[in-house]
């Protein structure tokens, strides 16, 4: 049943009310008789935050390619909205037809970061069902969870009924077949789920128990006799088979990404050590040039989009990136469709390739060095010197940029006073830099902008062990460098450190960390990304209440024998690699990208029977 | 290079799109049809359409009109054919001509426009009446509006009205309302302003407005905006896609 009418007489009561319209140009309206499969896909953040997300907007396509699925979408209302719809009783609903989200057979959230989970709380609450997995019945939707969070599964344990480890475009129809067979047979809860757990890549949290040392640690995490000891990655191993998705849901409103975005490879195998995507998406297949322009080719005709971006991890390093760069400028040559590429890497490579793409508007550029010193920069396995750096922001100055933003970490393991004196340094050097090479009118408009982020330690990455700053250190180093980085050509952006310290303890969270998000949730925090919704005295408070130490999970450093909370999800990395390669990094010792430097034995092409697949 | 009229309508959900969300919705269903907008220059070039008056967020129309610039020189039927195959549910196009070069904007020309306003009150419609006939008979009516405040003249301002009964406590204002410069008013602001003025009757709720013509004068004859623009030829012939 749509709710329209009851959503349309509150729509003039809340801002952007196109947050909750339909009819968005390649959404699929559409109905299914009898013994089909109905799926809401929930991004648990804002509409035009949720949108432009390639995850959903792949499986909408592929559910949808089904004559027998109905996909629909639904993000997390506003504030505003929220407030009128508990007012008025308006559940949460869908919104290609409006229906509520409890007229499903299948509830999907996808896990972006861990700053999103109390929304996932909120929306369930809103959709009228019970926020406890526990607490529902074989009358609910069954409530699915996928995307990068899913690594660590632990702390949303107690909220989601199935998890889907790894990349869903194969997993999604095995899934959706069991269940319509389920559905068919009047299957219970409990039957659906023993039954999906025989599908690879899917973890069923019920069916495992965990118990706990007297200090708090994990002792053992054990799997029912049916299910699977581990959960291992579901992948695609050769991505150039998989189709570009062609009709991209076209936003009315200004959405963060409004734009043509076409993946042009998964994976990275640059190796950086506290990057968490950069072992999870492992190994790197690419799609074929071709592929990708066609696929621009047929997503600009159906979407009438007037930017192009060639998205992955590391786009400087597809190996067809000139080539495709070349051929779609040629190809679109003063028919004002402007070429973006994410992700620059700090080198001459890069900024010609920018230069290429950005004939006219020479708006920021975006650089990477991540640390401040060489030793730091090695210990993180970043291969960048900072003659790098100076050499590509001089190329740039000289073909007309002004504008450059410098991304940094502070935090990282090991952190001295000098390292955060380099990042100081090297900022200080791009300025002079900037004067030595604008004159005039550019010279007085040079701005460097550093960004200095608050690392959090994530699982499956080399620095899982490691223990995160305090909020006291962060916010010492944040002085630090406030104090430091001033002129009039420097401007200096952080994030706020209390939300990265409660992020890296729900990252490294095990299950009894679902209690604190329950209870932070009860306390009201959500939307807990957006600074100024974001509320430490109450995630403090949610952690205390439950008897947790946030401190536990983010601040402590663990033993390499510790079983980890995460240890029987297996992204096919080897936890022997990822000691190693800490190892490696306390010694300053580099680990080459597997496509030029050889095999680093990290472990997952044999684990997962795939390879780099390289055009 | 040819000026091309379009008449279209807006309604369903689409109706709570922002001006600015329509503009970008027909720039990218121009980019879809495959009809080429000229460009302007500068760093950022924007495809050169011009747009009638903006409509409130929430109120849809049967008489909406841009002018754009375009390459083409497909007939008008063709290219009424190609933009209402791309264009989203709840946009439609119905005419579109091609038209002189130097012509007035279309925002510059609208003299009064006529809105459908569906309301439910416990009033009768009779009562009603006798309310707008009250207002009409002030001389000057203080207009407030988004926190501005202006005095308009009475029966400059409301040209004309009717109400029907619809049923169910509901009635249909038809209100023909001056637009441009002078004793301009909006039919959500005359609801306002009857609910202030007479705050013993019952509350008028809007239910829906609809923009249903825009004309360039405000005297019968009304000339609608559509004829007021005069049809060219261009080139030769139009081409047949």
């Amino acid at each position: 049943m749509s709710l329209w009418p009851q959503v349309e007489r509150v729509l003039r009561r809340v801002e952007k009310p196109t947050r909750y319209i339909n009819s968005e140009l390649n959404s699929v309206h559409k109905t299914v008789t009898g013994e089909g499969v109905l799926v809401a896909l929930a991004y648990p953040d804002v509409y035009e935050v949720g949108l432009p997300n390639m995850g959903l907007q792949i499986l909408y396509e592929l559910l949808n390619s089904r004559e027998d699925v109905v996909a629909e979408r639904t993000y997390a209302p506003w504030l505003d909205m929220e407030a009128v719809m508990r007012e008025q009783s308006i559940p949460l609903f869908t919104l290609e037809s409006h229906t509520a989200l409890t007229d499903f057979d299948i509830l999907g959230f996808t896990l972006q970061h861990e700053l999103i989970y109390t929304n996932v709380l909120n929306m369930l609450d809103l959709a009228g069902l019970p926020v406890l997995a526990a607490e529902r019945g074989d009358e609910h939707p069954l409530v699915i969870a996928g995307g990068p969070g899913t690594v660590n599964p632990e702390p949303m344990t107690p909220f989601i009924d199935v998890f889907v480890v790894g990349e869903a475009e194969e997993l999604i129809f095995e899934l959706v077949d069991a269940v319509k067979e389920l559905k068919r047979a009047h299957a219970g809860r409990e039957e659906v789920l023993r039954r999906l757990a025989r599908i690879p890549g899917v973890y069923i949290p019920t069916l495992y128990s965990v118990e706990y040392n007297d200090d708090g640690t994990v002792a053992k995490i054990e799997a029912a006799p049916d299910a699977p000891s581990s959960i291992i990655r579901r992948i695609v191993k050769d991505f150039s088979a998989i189709p570009v998705p062609q009709r991209p849901i076209v936003p009315f409103m200004d959405a963060v990404h409004d734009r043509c975005s076409v993946e042009v490879m998964r994976g990275c195998a640059r190796g950086c050590r506290f990057c968490q995507a950069g072992i999870i998406y492992r190994p790197v297949r690419e799609r074929t040039q071709e592929q990708v322009v066609s696929g621009i080719t047929q997503i600009l005709e159906t979407t009438g989009y007037e930017e192009i971006s060639l998205s992955s991890l590391s786009s400087a390093d597809y190996s067809a990136v000139e080539g495709t760069l070349k051929e779609l400028s040629e190809r679109y040559d003063g028919q004002n469709v402007s070429l973006s590429l994410p992700s620059l890497r700090v080198d001459a490579f890069s900024l010609g390739l920018v230069k290429e793409i950005a004939k006219v508007k020479k708006t920021g550029l975006t650089f990477a060095p991540e640390a401040g010193t060489q030793r730091m920069r090695d210990f993180i396995n970043k291969n960048v010197t900072e003659k790098d750096v100076l050499n590509t922001v001089t190329l740039a100055f000289q073909e007309g940029w002004q504008r450059i933003k410098l991304y940094f970490m502070i935090g990282l393991p090991t952190e001295t006073e000098e390292d955060l004196q380099g990042i100081v340094e090297l900022s200080q050097k791009v300025v002079e830099a900037g004067l030595a090479t604008l004159s005039g009118a550019a010279k007085s408009r040079l701005t460097v902008t550093v960004s200095a982020s608050a690392f959090a330690p994530k699982p499956h990455t080399p620095f899982q062990w490691v223990a995160q700053d305090t909020l006291e250190e962060f916010e010492a180093k944040q002085g630090y460098l406030a104090a430091r980085l001033k002129g009039r050509h420097l401007s200096l952006k952080w994030h706020n450190a209390k939300s990265s310290v409660v992020e890296g303890a729900i990252a490294r969270g095990d299950r009894r960390v679902g209690d604190a998000i329950y209870r932070a949730w009860f306390l009201g925090c959500k939307f807990d990304a957006w600074t100024k919704e974001f509320n430490y005295e109450s995630w403090r408070q949610a952690f205390a209440d439950t008897g947790l130490e946030g401190s536990f999970y983010a601040g402590r450093e663990r033993g390499f024998d510790e079983v980890l909370p995460w240890s029987h999800i297996e992204t096919g990395v080897d936890a022997e690699f990822l000691k190693e390669e800490f190892y490696r990094a306390t010694r300053g010792e580099k680990t080459g990208d597997c496509r030029f430097d050889g095999c680093s034995d990290c472990g997952v092409c044999p684990n997962l029977d795939a390879e780099n697949i390289i055009f | 290079m040819a000026k091309l009229l379009l008449h279209y309508g807006k309604d369903g959900p689409l109706k709570y799109l922002s001006h600015l969300e329509l503009i970008r919705a027909f720039e990218r269903s121009f980019r879809r049809a495959g009809i080429e907008v000229e460009a302007s220059g500068g760093f950022n070039p924007r495809p050169k359409i011009s747009y009638g008056p903006a409509l409130p967020v929430g109120t849809s129309s049967r008489s909406e009109y841009l002018v754009a610039e375009v390459k083409s020189t497909l007939c008008d039927d063709d290219i009424i054919e190609r933009i209402s195959r791309v264009l989203p549910k709840g946009l439609g196009v119905f005419r579109a001509k091609y038209i002189a070069e130097k012509q007035s904007s279309i925002a510059s020309v609208i003299e009064c426009v006529a809105y459908k306003v569906e309301v439910k009150t416990l009033a009768s419609a009779g009562e009603l009446s006798s309310l707008v006939e009250i207002l009409r008979n002030e001389e000057r009516l203080l207009i407030k509006h988004k926190g501005k405040e202006k005095w308009v003249d009475s029966k400059e301002s409301i040209l004309d009205w009717n109400i029907e009964e619809a049923g169910g406590g509901r009635h249909v204002f038809l209100m023909l309302l001056a637009a441009g410069e002078r004793n301009s008013v909006r039919p959500e602001v005359l609801i306002d302003k009857l609910n202030q003025s007479y705050p013993h009757v019952q509350d008028i709720e809007v239910v829906g407005i609809e923009r249903v013509a825009e004309y360039v004068n405000r005297d019968i004859p009304l000339i609608d905006i559509y004829d007021f623009y005069k049809n060219v030829t261009i080139g030769s012939e139009c081409e047949k896609s």
